[in-house]
């Protein structure tokens, strides 16, 4: 009840008043406002508030120092990647030796390859070219004692009669056990072994040896000498005059890729240094003992088909279904040392685009940024308690939310997008190949810019609607939900694509626009992975950032399409739940 | 002036249908409680035109009522109504209000104007619209001369009036003032005191709170009181003034010869004691305030005697809360 006490004009209210308009007013009561008016007054002029907020928070955050620290940060290291990027493309690609045949590892002089021509080993420094090889023939059975014959004889064992013994072919081979002059074995020698090489006359009157020896008569072993061995065949590929060395350099990038994903063949490739055309049936026929030609150390076990596919020294490209290339299996020693600068430079520059594009806009400044400055774009006005000055205006908060958010956008998007087109250009230009300006790059450059923006968009918009949900907490939560952000896109890279656990990332979803814009720039991308990850050791950059698109396989358009979308309904989402939150926070 | 909207752009509040039947601001039985602490506890009042100050000391709800009428807190119970609509559901109402928080908080890199026409624009004003409006605004609270310096190098009193300007910008029918003379000097005191005058007699209604009964009493007539979050009274200042000044009054001054000067005050016939609280101070008692107010002047000065303060103890409102308080017991 209100209860009128001492004086007309005051009204002293008890504690259940009825509504009471105020005593002594004058004015009339001013005019109300319909109550279902919200589409006339808020939502009216949107194009004027929506800009007047959106530059707003654009002037807002260029005030902001972090802004500029962040930026400057971002521009920097897209500098100081490019300087390297810039360093390793004019001075070019080291070659490198992937079959590794110029390596010497006997260090006799002769490098691998030398040594495979002319059937040496590379293990053994007795071997090399022109040293001529023992092809062996037969074996001692475990139950034979002895051997007769006039043959080339290898083994540790003993000769039991003979009718000749005959001089090595050359001295140049260091195998060779010595004839004539035989000693008298020592008592070691004679109980136990001898050195390569040696000779010695036994107690028996026999001849001990270790080594190759010429012999016409009977050879054999003693049962209780259980080390002792024999072999016969023929000596071959010996030399009368020293064989030149060549140089180790002979050996690097001699046999390159010659693939050609368009024309569609499943049987590619050549063999450029012919170490795998060989034919490998002819070591063993002696008729090449007076004329040396390519033939193989035992200790290389050799299939001239070892992708079996009927065809020898080929290289065979697997398609599947679809036409998509799922593998490429090379034979044995066939394209196997391609030029650096053909294909690890192309390899590399691809790599290169996709890492920065992943690495550099997705992951760091993709995550950084709006965690930085989009989590606080509602939080902090709340904190600050500025809030008022913006929604205490006929605008729905619903859109206030979306404003602020676009007017980060405003600030970030087109820096991301100019960064990405200044990294682009620059790479286009300096990139490997024939033409001035690598034209095709711009599609991948254009769409990590927009994947960048994209992203930025997302994690803006999660960040600030956690900063929303939780005025104390959400920075935190956003720190966490970064952390794990990047560690879903190291594990989205790492598998392919193939987790479903990386599903639920942002980052995978953005990768896989990346991935899909490379295969659409670069339809060969599944060539250079495939060969990067498995033929080819040393491109390995291209094969670790670039995965097959996995949501629309065979379509990257499609696969693009289906990311842009899943990321776009994801950001949608986050609106609403900002909006939602935001519409019931009170702003104390 | 507050700009007309019709001279200076083309936006106008048209859409509107006018319903002449509700007062701007109506709460009906509202409630605000944080956990376990009472904002304000069942308050229900309807505010027409004209200017009216909220009283109340620190903490008795003043801002609590003024973030739930503009929307920033729900009521945990009851309606609160804004020109017939829920502020809260529907922001709508904000086309028409002005309001201006405690909180001292500004846009520092902001220059005044473009604070003010930033602001503008949030409500459908163009650019240009704003910006007139904005140089209007800003001229009616004597900002046209710091316009465009930057906030952050503004005075207390300043950054006060910048706010009010901003609240003004839509030449809206309701004004909400928090506090607006706090921390302010004595001149920006008065320049706040006039715009507030001056836009009351523009026959719009405003809202202002103070804890300072003088403040109010030079600003409006119109007066509710809140106490503990709970409406106290509400009605016409003078008539509380009256009631108090038929209660005894106390003034206090300062001087180095309070016994002199009390020897002289005994002869004023409104005069019914003196007490000395202080070696150098004198304390006179009466009933009829303004009659004493008026001889002392020359009394003092007649008598060659120096006083160096004239307080009136009485006359604040905590005696105002505790003879009201008396009264509703």
């Amino acid at each position: 009840m209100t209860e009128k006490t001492r004086d007309q004009d005051l009204t002293l209210v008890s504690d259940q008043q009825p509504i009471s308009p105020l005593q002594g007013t004058s004015n009339p009561p001013v005019s109300a406002l319909p109550d279902r008016i919200i589409l006339n007054s808020v939502w009216s002029g949107l194009d004027r508030k929506a800009g007047a907020i959106i530059e707003f928070t654009a002037r807002q955050l260029r005030v902001r120092a972090s802004t500029w620290v962040i930026g400057g940060v971002g521009f920097l290291l897209m500098v100081l990647l490019l300087a390297t990027y810039a360093e390793a493309m004019v001075e070019g690609i080291e070659p490198v030796d992937d079959d590794g045949d110029s390596e010497d590892w006997d260090e006799d002089g002769y490098p691998l390859g030398q040594e495979r021509k002319w059937g040496t080993s590379d293990w053994n420094s007795a071997e090399f070219p022109g040293s001529g090889v023992f092809v062996s023939d037969e074996w001692l059975n475990w139950n034979e004692a002895n051997h007769t014959g006039n043959h080339t004889y290898r083994g540790n064992a003993i000769i039991e009669s003979y009718t000749w013994i005959g001089n090595p072919p050359n001295t140049l081979n260091k195998g060779w056990a010595q004839v004539g002059n035989f000693t008298d074995c020592t008592d070691y020698e004679e109980e136990y072994d001898l050195q390569i090489g040696r000779s010695c006359l036994t107690s028996q009157g026999t001849i001990r040896f270790n080594g190759l020896i010429q012999v016409n008569g009977t050879v054999g072993v003693e049962s209780e000498k259980w080390y002792q061995y024999l072999e016969w065949g023929d000596f071959v590929g010996a030399s009368e005059t020293p064989i030149p060395q060549d140089p180790r350099s002979m050996y690097i990038d001699e046999d390159g890729f010659d693939i050609d994903v368009s024309s569609g063949n499943t049987s590619q490739g050549f063999d450029d240094d012919g170490d795998c055309l060989r034919d490998w049936d002819i070591i063993a026929d002696s008729s090449f003992t007076s004329n040396p030609q390519f033939f193989w150390d035992d200790s290389f076990s050799f299939n001239s088909d070892s992708n079996r596919n009927g065809i020898s020294c080929d290289v065979e490209l697997v398609y599947d279904d679809q036409g998509n290339l799922v593998s490429i299996e090379a034979d044995q020693l066939v394209d196997e040392d391609p030029s650096e600068d053909e294909f690890v430079l192309e390899s590399l520059h691809r790599g290169f685009v996709l890492a920065v594009g992943k690495v550099a806009f997705l992951f760091l400044l993709g995550i950084f940024i709006p965690l930085f400055l989009a989590t606080g774009l509602i939080r902090d006005e709340m904190a600050s308690g500025t809030m008022y000055y913006l929604v205490g205006k006929p605008i729905h908060r619903a859109e206030f939310f979306v404003y602020r958010i676009l007017g980060f956008m405003s600030i970030a998007a087109p820096y991301m997008i100019i960064l990405a087109i200044l990294v682009g250009l620059v790479t286009s230009f300096i990139g490997p190949g024939d033409s001035i300006f690598r034209f095709e790059d711009l599609t991948v450059w254009l769409i990590i810019g927009i994947t960048s923006a994209l992203v930025l968009l997302a994690y803006s918009t999660t960040f600030s609607a956690l900063g929303v949900i939780s005025k104390k907490f959400g920075i935190y939560i956003a720190m966490v939900m970064g952390v794990w952000e990047f560690i879903m896109a190291f594990f989205s890279l790492l598998s392919s694509g193939q987790s479903i656990v990386a599903w639920l990332s942002i980052s995978h979803w953005g990768l896989e626009m990346v991935n899909s814009a490379a295969l659409i720039a670069w339809p060969d991308s599944g060539y250079y992975d495939i060969i990067g990850s498995g033929l080819f050791n040393s491109s390995v950059v291209f094969s670790i950032f670039w995965n097959e698109p996995v949501m629309v396989p065979g379509s990257p358009i499609a696969s693009l399409l289906v990311s842009s979308f899943v990321l776009l309904l994801y950001i949608g989402i986050w609106i609403l739940i900002g909006q939602s939150f935001l519409g019931r926070r009170e702003i104390d | 002036m507050i700009p007309d909207p019709e001279q200076v752009g083309e936006h106008t509040p048209t859409s509107i249908q006018v319903d002449n039947s509700v007062p701007a601001v109506m709460l009906d039985h509202v409630s605000k409680w944080y956990g376990q602490v009472i904002g304000l506890n069942d308050v229900s009042l309807a505010i027409g035109g004209g200017v009216t100050g909220i009283l109340g000391p620190n903490g008795a709800g003043k801002s609590t009522l003024f973030k739930i009428l503009v929307g920033r807190l729900k009521p945990s119970q009851g309606t609160v109504r804004l020109f017939g609509i829920d502020p809260w559901r529907n922001p709508a109402p904000y086309s028409r209000v002005g309001y201006v928080s405690e909180g001292e908080k500004l846009y520092d890199w902001m220059t005044g104007h473009d604070f003010v026409s930033t602001l503008a624009r949030l409500y459908g004003f163009t650019r240009d619209e704003a910006s007139a409006r904005a140089d209007h605004v800003l001229e009616f609270v004597n900002l046209s001369d710091v316009a465009h310096k930057q906030i952050g190098k503004y005075s207390k009193g300043m950054r006060q009036r910048v706010k009010i300007a901003h609240a003004l910008v839509n030449d809206p029918d309701l004004i909400i003032l928090d506090e607006p003379l706090q921390g302010c000097d004595p001149v920006a005191r008065t320049t706040i005191m006039n715009v507030i005058r001056e836009i009351g007699g523009m026959g719009k209604t405003v809202i202002v709170s103070s804890h300072i009964l003088s403040e109010i009493e030079r600003i409006t007539e119109q007066i509710v009181i809140l106490h503990n979050g709970r409406l106290l009274a509400l009605g016409n200042l003078h008539a509380i003034r009256g009631m108090l000044d038929k209660h005894p009054h106390r003034i206090l001054l300062t001087t180095d010869t309070p016994r002199e000067l009390a020897a002289r005050t005994l002869v004023v016939e409104e005069v019914h004691g003196v007490r000395f609280p202080h070696p150098h101070q004198l304390e006179i008692q009466t009933n009829d305030l303004d009659a004493v107010h008026s001889v002392l002047p020359t009394l003092i000065t007649s008598s060659g005697l120096r006083v160096s303060s004239i307080q009136n103890p009485d006359d604040n409102l905590e005696s105002l809360l505790a003879y009201l308080m008396e009264g509703r017991a």
